[in-house]
């Protein structure tokens, strides 16, 4: 392609000095710390013996335990754990204890299949979630509506490996939901176990489910009334209004919520490093970032690392690229014509009925309510002795919130995470200056829409809108 | 200033800083401050001959990490015989060994290069609330904690350790058991142990798990022990197995980048002091001191808990324990055990269980019992192909000294090497297993 001379000075116009530094910078920083990381990384997955060969793929795929298929193992089983009674007589017995086993065993696919079994899961689970809270929100006007609106996003304030901590003390065998099942309510005699896979898919869907809420939240606002009051016009009322004209509507808001959902499991560490600390090795444990995390770890001490682990990583990374490149293609073919997106207009924000307000409570309270209970947690376990109390706190300690300043440890990572972390932010806002005025510029408002980027914008709108 | 290379975490150096400060022996020695490396243990050569070439960062002391790592300083000529007369003054107070262990390591000329400042012994932590819930024995014994009784629970362990390839300290004590039985009994316990075990990644998530009643029995190093005694005195208690412990000696000595020999050895000196050694007996630390005239200090005084305890190392059940037979299959052993024991974990657990309850319920006998544990964890029976060769194997302990160096320097050679140990560590649990079902028809 050859430039003309309008092409020269329209590229003169906009590479002003501080564009182009700013474009080097960018550029530098991408290409040292991602650029290069990954073209290593699928290097060494690639070549084998100076050649490009799929011989770590095979490898990965043959390894025991990577890929189990059909999985083995039951998700759920009723199973005796049991402990002695000793008679008066002397004689020791056993005596069983019935248990509602889930997880422990099964299903294991192996590593790969999980990964992608988990992270399935945990997007159609956050993506239901999120689609009726962000329903109530955006169409519902209720007491305590602006509470909920901050509860929503609490997830979003991840501590993420102390999440699955607190989420171990609360499913457990000595855990809190036994204790309030079955001491305090006497519900049921079985003690309810959760381990494995599916405590990963509920501690994921609990941290994630936000952001398809934000997603689909920002995505009802932006829906132009007239085209909703044209099909009630036209007959389509309640769920089918819903079904034909709103959700269709949305799909793009939902579709970009659900693939950040299924990337954000897939990477996720937090779930199965915090759930075998709370219940040591397990299933929760046989997912594709666990087992690249765990063979780099290992590396640490003897310096080397298996090139299979590079084909992991790099089918992680593909799959992760697969799900986000689809979602693309998907939203781009998906547009609707709206008048006055993005305008002011009186939202179609209605009472509902005591019937509807009952079910929105029976919802959005147990959702924010667990949804929280990590958060909870944190607070709880830093200002009593939970962490070594068993089920419940038995009493309030300033002991751990005083080692915030007085042990030197704590003290030093708490400034580094703080430099760090301002750190970042200055490259962030360097960064952005530079990609948010390239966007502004030379790509529409309309093909930029629903872009993982622009999620990040939505939730700074969607923040504002909660706390403004 | 002094720079002290460390393995101690900070709830020990912040104390050490602050009291060793105000002490006579540092004004004495004008030293107004101290820098701490806490580095890791396999950095720690580099760094002190990185350091000695950088001029005013020069490392003067090295202080715990145990004594393999310090006799590795050694064979690297990276200590500096200690010879100065403040450590002089205290040495008498410090005994030549303990259980055993030598307490003062010196080379063939007489020099000392190092001098233990703490004692460490491995045992376990046990939570009686835990125990009584169930209704299980309290352990005294390694052995006890591979025995049946301990499987009732399952699929819910009652015992807690930690994965051989993460934890140097859980390691170490898989090595005591080896030693103590002899190779094939050893990882007899060792395998049901794991089976009876939720395994962790680190020992500190065992004492915790201890601590807060996760599981009934915890295996840890004896200061996580007493800080679990320390947090949860009512329910904890570390105990110290019948059945063989090592007590270690944990060193602190001269690095001979020093520019300040003089001041760095003061702090040696203050160390070892009774005066030093109270801040073993500080709440968050509950370290064993190795300088006994610590009791008689008021803050000594307060802890009557750790007097006991250190008596009761005093008279530890020692056994003879091999440093150096351990370094030969250290490798082996940490992946043998990751490979058999932790990766098919739920198959072992699965199968335990099964066993265990048809012992206890009297559906087999005893004898059938043991032969099932023979097929099931006799490492002698165990048949591999070597990846390499093709040769067939058995995870005798001479093999897995052959094995051991291969492993450290061949990654390829190490993942073929696991595979096969899971691959038949899984069959010969799952042939168990359907032997077990067809004999007592399950």
């Amino acid at each position: 392609m050859k430039l003309s001379s309008k092409d020269i000075a329209r590229l003169k116009r906009e590479l002003d000095k501080l564009t182009l530094a700013q474009l080097i910078i960018a550029l530098t920083i991408l290409t040292i710390f991602l650029i290069i990381p990954i073209a290593s990384i699928l290097g060494k997955a690639f070549i084998y013996e100076n050649t490009l060969s799929l011989k770590y793929f095979e490898e990965a795929f043959l390894s025991p335990g990577m890929v189990k298929f059909p999985p083995t193992g039951a998700m759920v089983e009723v199973i005796e754990r049991h402990k002695f009674v000793t008679l008066p007589n002397g004689t020791r017995i056993l005596k069983p204890l019935k248990t509602l086993y889930i997880g422990g065993k099964g299903p294991d696919f192996g590593y790969i299949l999980n990964s992608i079994f988990v992270s399935t899961s945990v997007m159609i689970f956050a993506s239901i979630l999120g689609l009726i809270a962000a329903f109530i929100m955006a169409r519902y006007e209720f007491p305590g509506k602006n509470i909920f609106r901050v509860l929503l996003m609490i997830p979003l304030l991840a501590t993420p490996f102390v999440n699955a901590y607190v989420i171990g003390k609360v499913i457990g065998p000595g855990g809190l939901l036994n204790y309030i099942l079955k001491d305090l309510l006497h519900l049921t005699d079985y003690t309810i176990v959760i381990i494995g896979l599916p405590a990963v898919i509920l501690v994921q869907t609990l941290s994630f489910f936000p952001i398809v809420y934000l997603n689909m939240l920002s995505s009802f606002i932006n829906i132009d009334p007239s085209l909703e009051e044209q099909a009630e016009n036209m007959g389509a009322h309640g769920f089918k209004l819903f079904r034909t004209v709103t959700l269709p509507l949305a799909l793009p808001g939902l579709a970009a919520g659900a693939t950040l959902v299924f990337i954000f499991s897939l990477e996720d560490l937090g779930a199965p490093i915090g759930l075998s600390g709370a219940f040591g090795t397990g299933l929760h444990n046989r997912l594709m970032s666990f087992y690249v995390y765990e063979e780099f770890r290992k590396a640490m001490t003897l310096e080397q690392v298996h090139p299979v682990t590079y084909a992991v990583a790099a089918l992680m990374l593909g799959l992760a690229a697969v799900a986000f490149l689809s979602i693309k293609k998907y939203v781009t073919l998906k547009q609707y014509a709206m008048l006055a997106k993005g305008g002011r207009w009186s939202p179609r924000v209605r009472k509902p009925g005591i019937k509807g307000l009952l079910a929105i409570y029976l919802f959005l309270v147990p959702l924010v309510i667990v949804a929280s209970f990590p958060q909870l947690g944190v607070v709880t376990l830093a200002i009593t002795d939970w962490a070594i109390s068993g089920v419940l706190p038995t009493k309030l300690t300033g002991e751990f919130l005083m080692a915030l300043i007085t042990k030197s440890d704590v003290v030093q990572a708490i400034r580094n995470s703080l430099t760090y972390a301002s750190l970042a932010i200055i490259v962030i806002v360097l960064k952005k200056g530079y990609s948010w005025k390239r966007h502004y510029r030379l790509t529409s408002y309309h093909t930029y829409s629903n872009t993982r980027n622009n999620c990040s914008r939505r939730l700074l709108i969607v923040l504002r809108h909660c706390f403004l | 200033m002094l720079r002290v290379i460390t393995r101690h975490p900070y709830d020990i150096l912040d104390v050490a800083k602050e009291r060793f400060l105000q002490s006579e022996l540092a004004k004495k020695y004008n030293i107004v401050d101290i820098k701490w490396l806490p580095i890791d243990p396999s950095q720690w050569i580099d760094t002190i001959k990185a350091l000695a070439e950088k001029p005013g960062r020069e490392i003067d002391v090295a202080w715990g990490g145990g004594p393999t790592l310090f006799d590795m300083l050694i064979m690297e000529g990276l200590l500096a015989p200690i010879t100065s007369d403040e450590v002089m003054k205290v040495l008498p107070d410090i005994p030549e060994e303990i259980s055993g262990s030598p307490m003062i390591r010196r080379d063939k000329n007489g020099n000392i290069l190092w001098i233990a400042a703490a004692i460490a012994s491995f045992g376990f932590t046990i939570n009686k609330q835990k125990l009584s819930e169930y209704g299980l024995p309290t352990p005294t014994a390694w052995k006890d904690l591979a025995s049946p009784d301990f499987a009732i629970t399952l699929p819910t362990p009652s015992v807690g350790v930690a994965d051989a390839t993460k934890s140097t300290s859980n390691t170490r004590m898989y090595e005591i058991i080896v030693q103590a039985y002899g190779w094939v009994e050893g990882w007899k316990i060792i395998t049901l142990m794991g089976a009876n075990a939720r395994i962790y990644d680190e020992s500190g998530l065992v004492r915790d798990a201890a601590i807060r009643g996760d599981v009934a029995v915890g295996i840890t190093i004896d200061f996580y022990g007493y800080t679990a005694q320390l947090q949860n005195p009512e329910q904890c208690e570390y105990k110290l197995p019948m059945d063989g412990t090592i007590v270690n000696g944990d060193p602190i000595a001269l690095v001979y980048s020093s520019k300040h020999p003089e001041a760095a050895q003061a702090f040696i000196a203050w160390v070892l002091s009774p005066e030093g050694q109270t801040i073993w007996m500080h709440p968050n630390i509950n370290r064993m001191p190795v300088n006994p005239k610590v009791f008689e200090t008021p803050e000594g005084q307060k802890r009557p808990d750790l007097k006991r305890a250190y008596e009761e190392t005093l008279e530890a059940a020692v056994i003879k324990f091999s440093d150096e037979l351990a370094l030969s299959y250290e490798e082996a052993l940490r992946w043998f055990f990751y490979a058999t024991i932790t990766r098919p974990h739920e198959k072992l657990q699965e199968v335990w269980r099964e066993l265990a309850l048809a012992f206890l319920t009297g559906k087999i006998t005893e004898e059938q019992l043991n032969s099932f544990i023979d097929e099931l964890a006799n490492p002698e029976k165990l048949k591999f192909k070597n990846p390499e060769t093709g040769e067939e194997l058995v995870f005798s302990e001479e093999v897995a000294k052959t094995l051991n160096m291969k492993i450290i320097k061949d990654v390829n050679y190490r993942n073929a090497l696991l595979n096969e140990w899971t691959i038949a560590a899984e069959q010969r649990y799952q042939k168990v297993l359907d032997e077990l079902l067809a004999l007592i028809g399950g």
